[in-house]
């Protein structure tokens, strides 16, 4: 369709309803064209939607790395180098911590009913957690806790990943990889997954981290569960303990995974780039409560 | 008539439902619907906000703002024909954020930010990416990502990247942009048009006839 063929006014309209600069009635209005079938306003539409819809989709990850919106995982300091609180960016809202959530406000004000609350605060706490990040509390969340609570042990293995090919990221070959081994457990009563794994490569961490997931095969992808970094011993050796902590409740936790992505972690992982997994048995995958 | 606050819901295991069936079902007040949705895209739809305002605390604000639109009536009017489901949440969630700065009555971008949105590589640091190149988006996905978007932005020539990256990573209007650029708005506009024309072609594959 060539540009000429279209009302410009109405491809003005189009364009400031893609970029939402229209007024609520405005857009109200063009929506209300959209669907009613105005052959001019859909044409116009088709012109820049799909196009728009890419560029609001590269600002809204700019916007959610500038936050490190994926918070960091737990690693215990004994044997790796906790990943540090980023820096409040200027402007940046203080930590849940310090300032009334906002949801919390509505349902105190509203009496949304506690379990909507809870599965949109998820989200929420998710987007606005401090970067230190909330474990939940038991008497020993350590791995052999969860294991002397019934926790499955299982054995984290490095997967044939032929497509994680030699220099996908700068400066790593496969076989850097080839020597990671370890433990973990899954608690299915708390939703807590904890994995002690040896042999991981030192990340670069201005420019990628490791990333925990929590495979759950009801959800469309894989849940994100925290990023890490991991540093030498003093015998160069590494090893750390990652606590696994889902952003959103999970139903059926079949594998635990650890991918390599860029700093401050995706929302989808790199499956190509996956260096570590510990599949659960069957019958061991109850989800959270 | 404006709908009230969603009902307990009654949580089930199961697939994920589709965006679509997903917005029938918060349209018709299914409350776990929403918190799906909301789960969805609450990340993506902040992030947006936030590279609009540059502000969190006012971000997390119009986040809300949105969803609950979203909740007591926007659902309701979405149809296939408005887009994606995504998209179009963004584009709702990007109106109300320019809302909320002229609420403010605040400017979006100094010169030296604007000269700073320009310069930067969309396929780095705002991305979270780190030095370029090192890493490869993912491949072989159906549809578009932001980092398959900004590389393609990159691609286009420096009068359309420039008021494309203000309006998309700058969160200016185009009159906002006209200001930083110097040149008239109706300019702005024709070079986006064009700008997005191409961007369609890289992301699409399809050219204009």
């Amino acid at each position: 369709m060539a540009f000429s063929d279209l009302d410009p006014v109405l491809v003005d309209l189009a364009q400031g309803y893609a970029l939402g600069e229209l007024s609520p009635a405005e857009m109200e209005a063009f929506e209300r064209r959209l669907i009613d079938g105005d052959e001019a306003a859909r044409r116009a539409f088709a012109e820049v939607e799909a196009a728009t819809r890419a560029g609001l989709l590269m600002a809204a990850d700019a916007g959610i790395a500038s936050r490190g919106a994926i918070r960091p995982v737990a690693v215990e300091a004994a044997v790796s180098r906790p990943v540090p609180p980023r820096s409040p960016q200027p402007g940046q809202a203080p930590s849940a911590g310090q300032r009334p959530d906002v949801l919390a406000r509505i349902g105190a004000v509203t009496g949304w009913l506690a379990a909507v609350a809870a599965a949109i605060a998820a989200a929420i706490i998710w987007i606005s957690r401090p970067t230190v990040p909330v474990i939940p509390t038991g008497p020993d969340n350590t791995l052999a806790g969860l294991i002397a609570r019934g926790a499955a042990e299982l054995t984290i293995v490095h997967p044939d990943a032929p497509k994680f090919a030699s220099g996908r990221v700068a400066g790593l070959d496969p076989a850097d990889f080839a020597g990671i081994g370890g433990t973990a457990a899954w608690e299915p009563g708390s939703g807590l997954g904890v994995a002690e794994i040896t042999g991981l490569p030192v990340n670069d961490a201005a420019t990628w981290q490791y990333q925990a997931w929590v495979i759950d095969p009801a959800k469309g992808s894989p849940v994100p569960a925290g990023v890490f970094d991991v540093v030498a011993n003093a015998d160069g050796t590494t090893s750390v303990s990652v606590t696994f902590d889902p952003t959103l409740p999970i139903g059926s936790a079949a594998a635990l995974a650890i991918t390599i992505e860029p700093v401050g972690g995706q929302l989808e992982p790199n499956l190509d780039q996956l260096i570590a997994i510990a599949s659960l048995p069957s019958g061991d995958q109850g989800g959270t409560p | 008539m404006t709908r009230g606050l969603p009902p307990k819901p009654v949580v089930s295991p199961g697939a994920e439902p589709d965006d679509v069936s997903l917005m029938a079902r918060v349209a018709a007040g299914d409350a776990v619907a929403f918190a799906l949705l909301h789960a969805r895209y609450a990340p993506r739809v902040l992030g947006l906000i936030v590279s609009v305002l540059r502000d969190a605390s006012e971000s997390e604000d119009v986040l809300q703002q949105v969803m609950l639109e979203v909740w007591q009536r926007h659902a309701a009017r979405y149809q296939p024909a408005l887009g994606p489901v995504d998209g179009w949440l963004l584009r709702l969630a990007r109106s109300r954020a320019i809302d909320r700065v002229r609420s403010l009555e605040r400017g979006r971008l100094t010169p030296e930010e604007a000269r700073g949105v320009i310069a930067s590589r969309s396929s780095t640091a705002e991305l979270g990416v780190g030095a370029a190149g090192q890493i490869e988006p993912r491949g072989g996905r159906a549809s578009t990502t932001g980092l398959d978007a900004a590389m393609a932005l990159e691609s286009l020539p420096d009068d359309e990247r420039v008021p494309i990256r203000l309006a998309f990573l700058g969160g200016c209007s185009r009159e906002q942009i006209a200001a930083h650029v110097g040149v008239p708005v109706g300019t702005v506009k024709t070079r986006i048009r064009r700008g997005l024309g191409r961007l369609r072609e890289v992301i699409t594959g399809e050219a204009n006839a």
